[in-house]
């Protein structure tokens, strides 16, 4: 009997555990996405890619350094500001093939319709926009922006923090 | 005195012929004082068997014997409803414990438009660049990008109400 009541305990420990581990530790878009491209690595050549990764420690660091600066370059000025908005970054680069990275991201994006959503200005199509969000309740907790340089790569850029209109209308400005 | 007839009980005795009587008489005999000196040697066999007779049950002989041989009355217990229904209770709390769990979980994974609770592992982010100077400027060209496709997604400066689109 105490048998049984000890296997019953551990067994529902073992669930809340694995639950409450479950619930924590959401992942940023980028890093699925390089997941899912790791797993699919037939098709895919590594050199095609790179992601550069910007710790929630190192944005901290920067902004401090930032702060402390005196800079006179307007960009510059807005940036300890926009960070202070900014937990982390993730800047994911296709050097090769950008418009096949193009696709398999946004559909990706588009079969998480219910974490991502596509965002735009009003009048804009939102079926092209290149700015995809993630809110938590009123907040947006994550923003994912494509660009494509002049040479032809892509290069998408996640964010998570806490993306008002504060950090929005600061970016604009820059 | 003539003691013809005490020897022939006694030889009646040793042939285990005498009567209870008899062996009373010769009890009797040789329970007196005054006993034949040929007869003596006899004496403390009958005292003996005198003593023995004496020797008997007590009253409460019965109630301790039956005390020991009768087994103990094991009374029953009533087992009641609530009882009965115990194991029942407790599969039931089982069952309730481990849905309830299942629900929380099934909220916390629900995909809603609203999302409550994200919360990103950050411990699994390893910065590319130690270098603080060589991440600033990987940071800086990013957010320029940002701009640009803010621009390009025709945002321009936000209200209070952007978040509800």
């Amino acid at each position: 009997m105490m048998r049984k009541t000890k296997l019953t305990l551990i067994i529902l420990l073992a669930l809340m555990t694995s639950i409450g581990s479950a619930a924590k530790g959401v992942k940023d878009f980028v890093s699925v996405f390089m997941e899912n491209l790791q797993q699919s690595c037939d098709s895919i050549e590594v050199k095609d890619f790179s992601c550069v990764t910007v710790s929630p420690s190192m944005i901290s660091q920067l902004r401090q350094i930032m702060s402390a600066e005196d800079e006179s370059d307007g960009d510059v000025e807005q940036i300890p500001d926009i960070l202070t908005h900014v937990k982390s970054m993730r800047i994911f680069s296709a050097v090769r093939k950008p418009e096949k990275y193009y696709t398999e991201a946004v559909k990706l994006l588009e079969s998480d319709k219910k974490h991502y959503k596509p965002f735009a200005g009003e009048g804009a199509q939102r079926k092209s926009t290149p700015v995809w969000v993630r809110k938590n309740g009123s907040k947006v907790v994550e923003m994912i922006v494509f660009n494509r340089t002049n040479d032809d790569q892509l290069h998408i850029v996640n964010v998570t923090g806490d993306m008002n209109k504060d950090f929005i209308n600061l970016l604009l400005k820059m | 005195m003539d003691y013809k007839y005490i020897e022939q009980l006694l030889e009646r005795y040793w042939q285990c012929l005498t009567s209870v009587e008899e062996e009373q008489i010769l009890c009797h005999f040789f329970s007196q004082e005054e006993v034949p000196a040929h007869l003596q040697r006899y004496a403390p066999l009958f005292a003996c068997l005198q003593q023995e007779k004496k020797v008997g049950l007590s009253a409460d002989f019965d109630e301790k014997v039956l005390a020991r041989v009768e087994t103990e009355v094991v009374h029953a217990r009533r087992n009641t409803v609530r009882f009965r229904l115990l194991p029942l209770y407790r599969a039931a709390a089982v069952v309730a414990i481990v849905l309830g769990l299942g629900f929380a979980a099934q909220h916390s994974f629900e995909q809603n438009s609203e999302e409550v609770g994200v919360s990103y592992n950050y411990s699994d982010y390893k910065d590319t660049y130690s270098d603080p100077q060589v991440a600033y400027e990987q940071v800086s060209s990013a957010l320029k990008a940002m701009s640009k496709g803010l621009r390009d997604a025709g945002l321009k400066q936000l209200d209070s109400t952007w978040v509800k689109q």
